[in-house]
């Protein structure tokens, strides 16, 4: 039985891990989302400042004690559109045993249910284009396409 | 010995065709050709399913190679694949009195691959897929099952993965051994293992208990490559999931408390370390396949306490090869004109050949028949098509006794006309 919960510092360990293995599955979708070698060094960074920030949240999906999924969210404003602020979801990760099994479902359900208190309306979800899985996953969840990212190197 | 490229040159190749329908007269050939062949030809175009009855595609099938992995050879490409398919294709008619083609395609995708044969479709009763490179071969296996009426088959998957399992089940009588806990170890992630551990898993043996060993060590969930497997080998990643539930992350802890390892990896000796042998629970089962030189050297194994120990070649007791399984399954599948090769038939294969080394009684150095041993093969055929007919998929039904007796008449048939040929003619 699987539990949604916001994750706290002593869940740090395991986030970095977990955020790390996915921007590592990133990289196999695009020779542009090539990772550093110091990827943990600054997750690590961008994991704790989180934890502490407003307009941040982490959660994680907890199996007997055992952290098996996770996610970042950042709250952004949209200061030319309504409503003004939106959520997304920057990283994802669940761990490779436990997918499919709902666990996804039930960590946007939750992230849904904590903006919503926080009357927060949006939430979209960043990954990369050729991740199907992850379009499959949101399309299922009743998201859409909205913006295009284009890249070139220069 | 002879040299065998001697031997190719003096028979310029491996098999012919000779027609079976005797001319004794010259009406004869208006009967065998033009104009009355085509009352045969309008009869198959009303119902082609009669193309199983009034052609040789009843017992005809294509041995289909892209040259991609061939024997210990690598990928040697097509052309050069052709001995192989061809040796093959002798080894179906002499065991299973099978009429195999051999048929390198020079094709490059796995796609392409699978589009071709699915053209040829209607030419063959069954398709025997071989050598292709893994994880190649599992999508183009999967792909064809899933778009062609009649049987497929790859045997460095299903083949050798019977094998194993038919060696499995005697061993584990013989060291009274529960399927449903033991502990399995597969030293090696390819083709042959991967689909042992799934044909392992139907049988009876638990998922859990497994695991699986690649070169990078064994497989679990948290291993740092699985996401690149999940998009690269799903297979592989069906299993890192799906296995190890200790998370053993060495060989050793893999090893240790192990029943059984089938390793089917690269040749040794002391690719498998006695010491790790030595970890294994009380009469351990030891497969080590690799040909020519196994693993480990079944002395070794059984020094280091190993009770049975099996390999790849026939200098050895128990022969664990996937030619006491191929000819027999297509023999059953193309009495039973059966439109596909489940999981449940090639464990009526395995189940069959174990009994039929059961009745004969087992010991330590006879857990599998030997390839010699024809009336085995009479017994999986009719096992595997009168599993055919229980699951649905057989288009001719017979009890498992007429399938027997079909399959003993035809395999007896072509080895006396082979050996006819050979007697009353040789170069």
């Amino acid at each position: 039985m699987v539990t949604i919960r916001r994750a706290t510092k002593e869940d740090v360990k395991t986030l970095i891990d977990f955020f790390s293995r996915m921007y590592r599955l990133n990289s196999e979708f695009d020779p542009l989302l090539l990772t550093p070698e110091n990827l943990e060094e600054r997750i690590n960074k961008v994991v704790e400042k989180s934890l502490e920030d407003q307009n941040e949240m982490i959660v994680v999906a907890e199996d007997q004690g055992r952290i098996v999924g996770a996610a970042r969210v950042l709250i952004i404003d949209r200061i030319f559109y309504t409503p003004e602020k939106e959520a997304l979801i920057r990283e994802f990760y669940v761990h490779p045993s436990y997918r499919r099994q709902g666990v996804g479902n039930e960590i946007v359900n939750f992230i849904i249910s904590e903006l919503k208190e926080r009357g927060i309306e949006i939430l979209g979800a960043e990954f990369p284009s050729r991740n199907l899985i992850a379009i499959s996953f949101y399309r299922k969840m009743g998201f859409r396409e909205i913006y295009c990212e284009f890249i070139k190197k220069i | 010995m002879v040299d065998p490229v001697e031997l190719s040159r003096k028979y310029e190749g491996k098999i012919e065709i000779y027609p079976k329908i005797p001319i004794t007269s010259y009406n004869d050939f208006a009967l065998i050709y033009t104009p009355g062949v085509a009352e045969v030809s309008k009869a198959i175009y009303k119902d082609p399913d009669k193309s199983f009855e009034l052609t040789s595609r009843w017992n005809t099938i294509a041995v289909v190679t892209d040259g991609t992995r061939v024997l210990g050879l690598g990928n040697i490409g097509p052309t050069a694949a052709m001995p192989v398919m061809e040796g093959k294709s002798l080894l179906f008619k002499y065991l299973g009195g099978v009429d195999a083609i051999p048929l390198p395609i020079n094709v490059k995708s796995a796609d392409e691959f699978a589009n071709v044969v699915k053209a040829l479709e209607t030419s063959f009763g069954g398709i025997n897929l071989e050598d292709i490179e893994s994880p190649k071969c599992f999508y183009i296996l999967e792909k064809l099952q899933s778009m062609l009426n009649i049987p497929v088959w790859h045997d460095d998957q299903q083949g050798t993965a019977a094998a194993i399992l038919a060696g499995l089940i005697n061993a584990m009588i013989l060291t009274n051994k529960d399927p449903k806990e033991s502990k399995v170890v597969f030293y090696g992630a390819g083709a042959s293992n991967i689909a042992a551990a799934r044909i392992l898993a139907k049988y009876g043996f638990k998922y859990e208990n497994i695991v699986m060993i690649d070169s990078k060590g064994p497989l679990y969930a948290d291993r740092e490559d699985v996401d690149h497997l999940m998009l690269h080998h799903k297979w592989k990643y069906e299993l890192a999931i799906k296995t190890n539930k200790w998370e053993a992350k060495e060989i050793k802890d893999a090893f240790s408390g192990a029943d059984a390892v089938v390793a089917a990896s690269t040749p040794g000796p002391n690719v498998i370390k006695k010491e790790w042998i030595s970890l294994m629970n009380k009469d351990a089962i030891v497969f080590a396949l690799a040909n020519p030189v196994p693993e480990i050297w079944p002395q070794d194994a059984k020094e280091a306490g190993a009770k049975i120990v099996a390999t790849g070649r026939s200098d050895f007791p128990n022969q664990v090869n996937n030619s006491l399984i191929f000819p027999a399954i297509f023999r059953g599948v193309l009495d039973s004109r059966a439109k596909a090769i489940t999981d449940e038939m090639t464990i009526a294969a395995s189940e069959a050949l174990a009994k039929y080394a059961r009745d004969r009684g087992i010991n330590e150095n006879y857990i599998i028949p030997r390839m010699d041993e024809w009336e085995a093969f009479y017994e999986e055929a009719a096992a595997v098509a009168s599993k055919a007919v229980e699951v649905g998929l057989a288009r001719v039904k017979k009890s498992r006794e007429e399938f027997r007796e079909i399959a003993k008449e035809r395999i007896l048939r072509a080895r006396k006309i082979m050996n006819l040929v050979i007697s009353t003619w040789s170069p």
